[in-house]
C-alpha cells in the first residue's frame, strides 16, 4: 500500500484502488488468478498488518491473511458491488476470521491442544529497532483493553487504513457509530499512553 | 504517540470556534491514526510474494484434490489431542443429559439455570 501516507479523510489514491479492486473482483469470478495476486498486492499488506493486531497470537496472522483470499476466491461471484467496497468486504471476511481464530485459539489452549502463545521477542537488537518493539508492544498492550468493537475500529483504521464508510460497512454498522467508536478508542489509547509515558 | 494530541487540558489555549474545534478534533484523530499505523507499520514488511504464492498454491493444490486429505491427516498426525477432544465433548453430552433428565422431577427451574451456566462458560472460550 504505497498510498499510506494521507492526509484528512480518504488517504490519496483512494477511489482508484476501489476501482481498481472492482474490476479485480469482476476478473477474479472469471477464474483469473492473476487478479487475485493483484488483489493480494493491494490488499495484502493491510489484512496482513490487522490481523496481526487483532489475533491474540500475531504469528498466525499470515494464516489469516491466506484464509482471507483463499475465501474471496471461491466467493468471489458472491460479491455484490452495489453493497459496499471490495476492502470492506474482505476486511469483513478478516474480522470474522479473526474473532473465529481467537475463539478457537482460547478453547485449544484451555483443553491444552495448542500451547500458549511464545512471549515477545526481547533480544537486544539495535537501539532504534528495540524501542520501536517497545513501543508496539505498550500500543498492543493498550489496545487489548479496549472493548471489542472499539478495538475492531481502531485497527481498521491504522492498521488496515480504511476510511470511516468502509469501516462501517465492514463492521455492519453506520458511519456515524464508527465515527463515535474511533473518538472513544482514541481518547482511551490516549489516556493510557500518557499514563504509561 | 500521546504527545501532541492533548487538547484543552491547560496545556495551551482551547479553541473557542466550534467549526475550527471540530477540524482540529479531526486533524488530531487523523494525526493519531497515522501515528498508530506507523508504529504498526515497523513490524510487517510490505512484501507479499510469499503471501501470493501460498495462497496461489493452496488453491492449485486444492483444485487438484490433494487439499481435500489434509484435516484427515491432521487428526492422523495428532490422534491423541483428537481423541481426549471427542471424550470432552462425550462427557459433556453426558453431563448435558443428566441435567435434562433432571428437569422431569420438578427442579427443572434449577436445571434450566445450570444449562445456561453451563452454555455461559463455553461461550466464553
Amino acid at each position: 500500500m504505497s498510498d499510506r501516507a494521507g492526509t484528512v479523510g480518504e488517504p490519496p489514491g483512494h477511489n482508484q484502488r476501489q476501482t481498481e479492486a472492482k474490476a479485480l473482483m469482476a476478473a477474479l469470478a472469471n477464474g483469473e488468478r492473476a487478479a487475485l495476486a493483484r488483489l493480494i498486492a493491494l490488499f495484502g499488506p493491510g489484512i496482513r498488518r490487522y490481523a496481526a493486531q487483532a489475533l491474540t497470537v500475531p504469528t498466525e496472522a499470515e494464516d489469516v491473511a491466506q484464509e482471507v483470499f483463499l475465501r474471496a476466491w471461491s466467493r468471489a461471484a458472491g460479491y455484490d458491488p452495489d453493497k459496499g467496497a471490495v476492502s470492506s468486504w474482505l476486511y469483513r471476511i478478516a474480522v470474522n476470521l479473526c474473532i473465529d481464530h481467537n475463539r478457537r485459539g482460547g478453547f485449544r489452549r484451555f483443553v491444552g491442544i495448542d500451547s500458549l502463545p511464545e512471549p515477545e521477542d526481547e533480544s537486544p537488537g539495535a537501539e532504534a529497532g528495540l524501542a520501536a518493539r517497545q513501543r508496539l508492544t505498550q500500543v498492543r498492550r493498550a489496545i487489548k483493553t479496549l472493548p471489542e468493537r472499539q478495538r475492531q475500529a481502531i485497527l481498521l483504521k491504522a492498521a488496515g487504513e480504511l476510511s470511516g464508510t468502509e469501516i462501517a460497512a465492514a463492521l455492519g454498522t453506520s458511519e456515524g457509530a464508527v465515527e463515535q467508536l474511533l473518538v472513544r478508542a482514541r481518547a482511551r489509547l490516549r489516556a493510557l499512553m500518557e499514563k504509561e509515558d | 504517540m500521546s504527545q501532541g494530541y492533548r487538547k484543552g487540558r491547560g496545556s495551551g489555549p482551547v479553541p473557542k470556534d466550534d467549526a475550527l474545534e471540530e477540524v482540529s478534533e479531526d486533524a488530531l484523530g487523523d494525526a493519531f491514526d497515522r501515528d498508530l499505523a506507523h508504529v504498526f507499520a515497523d513490524e510487517t514488511d510490505e512484501d507479499v510474494a510469499e503471501l501470493s504464492r501460498s495462497v496461489l498454491s493452496r488453491i492449485a493444490r486444492e483444485e487438484s484434490g490433494q487439499g481435500r486429505d489434509a484435516h484427515l491427516a491432521e487428526v492422523l498426525s495428532e490422534p491423541l489431542p483428537w481423541a481426549l477432544g471427542f471424550a470432552g465433548l462425550m462427557a459433556l453430552g453426558v453431563a448435558l443429559g443428566y441435567l435434562a433428565s433432571s428437569g422431569g422431577t420438578g427442579d427443572s427451574i434449577f436445571a434450566y439455570l445450570a444449562f445456561g451456566d453451563l452454555l455461559g462458560l463455553l461461550g466464553g472460550f
